[in-house]
């Protein structure tokens, strides 16, 4: 099967510092990929090369064959068309409504539709994620769960082919740890996207996962189901599952 | 306990040089930084549709921050100035002439430069937080992942509020600023409020008015850039966003004091 999203010897450095060194990595169309690896070791970076929002210092990105890295700002904007991002701690816009952050992305990419369609597009994506008529409440007055929930919303509004979530359970209770993992599947389900997740929490990845990237030292050390990285005989890969790996 | 004499590092010239030279790096960096933001915006700006939406929004939320402010600072600059040329100009016995140094120094200096203080402080510093939150807090990035560009929904509309926003607050520091200046100078050199009016519509020339009003779209142009490119650049959570915001102001400020002398001298010379 051809990839979706192909990472190929991609090299990034902040301040003289490299976060990643000759990450090679391949995202299949409709499969879950789960990117785990312990704190500050390049996860995030990751999925800002796939959008394109940073660009490596060496290697190649690649999504439907197209190379990412040498894309005009024009092909860029195309390409985040069919790409939802859930931010870390949501980026909800403080100073609109929720029923405005969703509309956001619509208003960029499909300028065509209408204040009817669109209301309909925002109305139906806050169903999806459980909050409905929440559109004119402002983001100050949603707990933090309700925030990832609209953050998924706006990912979602436009259907797109692909969605990166950034630790989408990170600061969440056990309770809403369940809700967005449960929230994660039924988009899989229901809208049959690729999603790349990346998360150290090894729970919520072991339950909503097709694959699983280990991304350790620089690069990615181990990529497997669920049930080969629990059986792997890789020593990096057990010792992270055992929480004895930072 | 502090440290001895003796125990103390002798200070060397190669220390003193190599902290000139960062400093000189950190200057140039920032410029650079800022000319880029400058030129992108502009280009922005000239090739792509207004958000009139959102620059009316932003000259509201600048025109409702500073306008209080920019009406005390004119009032008590009027009024002081108006104090003290009484006094100045009594020792000559030409008291009478308070109204013409009263108008020329509010329109052509004072209300421009302090009035662009002022949108500095209230206006600069707004601009930086808010852009600074929305970096630590990946709003900006999240822009940029929903396919649009972040000088043209951030930076161009409050670019263009400030410089449209700044002059017109200006004209209203002229006009309290005078109106200030003749309540001191009608009891204190004993004219009428005309002929006080009358002096000023002799001796304030066009020219005058233009010229102060000119400056401010050049200071309100660098409050903007500055603020915009300082709240960009954040990084560090709240303590870089506070960071941001104090040197928005300073820089701007700076700016101000410097580009107000050449300015004043082109003004002069043209």
């Amino acid at each position: 099967m051809d990839a979706l999203i192909v990472l190929d010897n991609v090299a990034k450095r902040f301040d003289g510092h490299a976060v990643l060194d000759g990450l090679s990595l391949e995202i299949r169309p409709g499969e879950t990929m789960t990117i785990i690896g312990g704190s500050g070791t390049g996860k995030s970076v990751t999925l800002k090369l796939i959008l394109g929002l940073m660009r490596p210092d060496r290697g190649r990105i690649y999504f439907r064959g197209s190379d990412v890295t040498r894309m005009t700002e024009g092909s860029l904007v195309a390409m985040r068309r069919e790409m939802g991002m859930l931010f870390q701690g949501g980026a909800l816009f403080d100073s609109l409504t929720v029923g405005e952050n969703i509309a956001y992305p619509l208003r960029e990419h499909f300028r065509e539709m209408t204040d009817g369609e669109r209301e309909g597009r925002v109305a139906s994506s806050l169903s999806l994620v459980g909050l409905p008529e929440t559109e004119a409440m402002m983001p100050a007055d949603l707990s933090g769960g309700m925030k990832k929930r609209v953050a998924l919303a706006r990912a979602i509004a436009t259907n797109p082919a692909v969605i990166l979530y950034d630790e989408p359970t990170t600061g969440l209770d056990p309770a809403n740890c369940q809700r967005i993992n449960r929230l994660i599947r039924e988009c899989q389900r229901k809208l049959r996207v690729t999603s790349v997740i990346v998360t150290h929490d090894l729970e919520s990845a072991f339950l909503v996962t097709d694959r699983i990237a280990l991304l350790y030292n620089r690069r990615i050390e181990f990529v497997g189901t669920v049930a080969e990285a629990k059986a792997s005989a890789n020593a990096v890969v057990g010792n992270f599952i055992e929480g004895n790996l930072e | 306990m502090p440290p001895s004499v003796a125990v103390q590092k002798p200070f060397r010239m190669s220390q003193a040089l190599a902290l000139f030279g960062a400093q000189a790096i950190h200057f140039v960096y920032h410029t650079g930084g800022i000319a880029r933001l400058v030129t992108r915006t502009a280009r922005v700006i000239f090739r792509s549709r207004w958000d009139h939406r959102e620059i009316v929004r932003q000259c509201f939320v600048i025109g409702n921050r500073s306008l209080a402010i920019v009406a005390l600072t004119g009032l008590f600059t009027g009024m002081v100035l108006a104090l003290q040329f009484t006094i100045g100009l009594g020792r000559f016995g030409l008291k009478l002439y308070t109204a013409q140094v009263v108008g020329l120094a509010l329109t052509r200096e004072l209300a421009p430069v302090l009035t662009s203080l002022m949108v500095a402080a209230r206006v600069g510093s707004g601009i930086a937080a808010e852009l600074g939150s929305m970096m630590v807090t990946e709003q900006v990035l999240a822009i940029e992942a929903m396919g649009a560009d972040p000088i043209q929904r951030l930076v161009a509309p409050r670019l263009i509020a400030t410089m449209i926003t700044t002059p017109l607050l200006t004209v209203f520091a002229n006009a309290i600023g005078v109106f200030g200046g003749m309540v001191i100078t009608v009891g204190e050199a004993g004219v009428t409020p005309t002929f006080y009016m009358q002096q000023i519509w002799r001796t304030v020339v066009t020219e005058d008015f233009v010229h102060g009003l000119a400056k401010t779209v050049f200071f309100a142009g660098c409050i903007a850039s500055i603020a915009c490119y300082q709240g960009l650049t954040t990084y560090g959570g709240t303590e870089g966003v506070g960071r941001s915001t104090t040197r928005a102001v300073v820089y701007a400020s700076i700016v101000i004091f410097i580009a107000d002398f050449f300015l004043t001298k082109l003004f002069i010379l043209l």
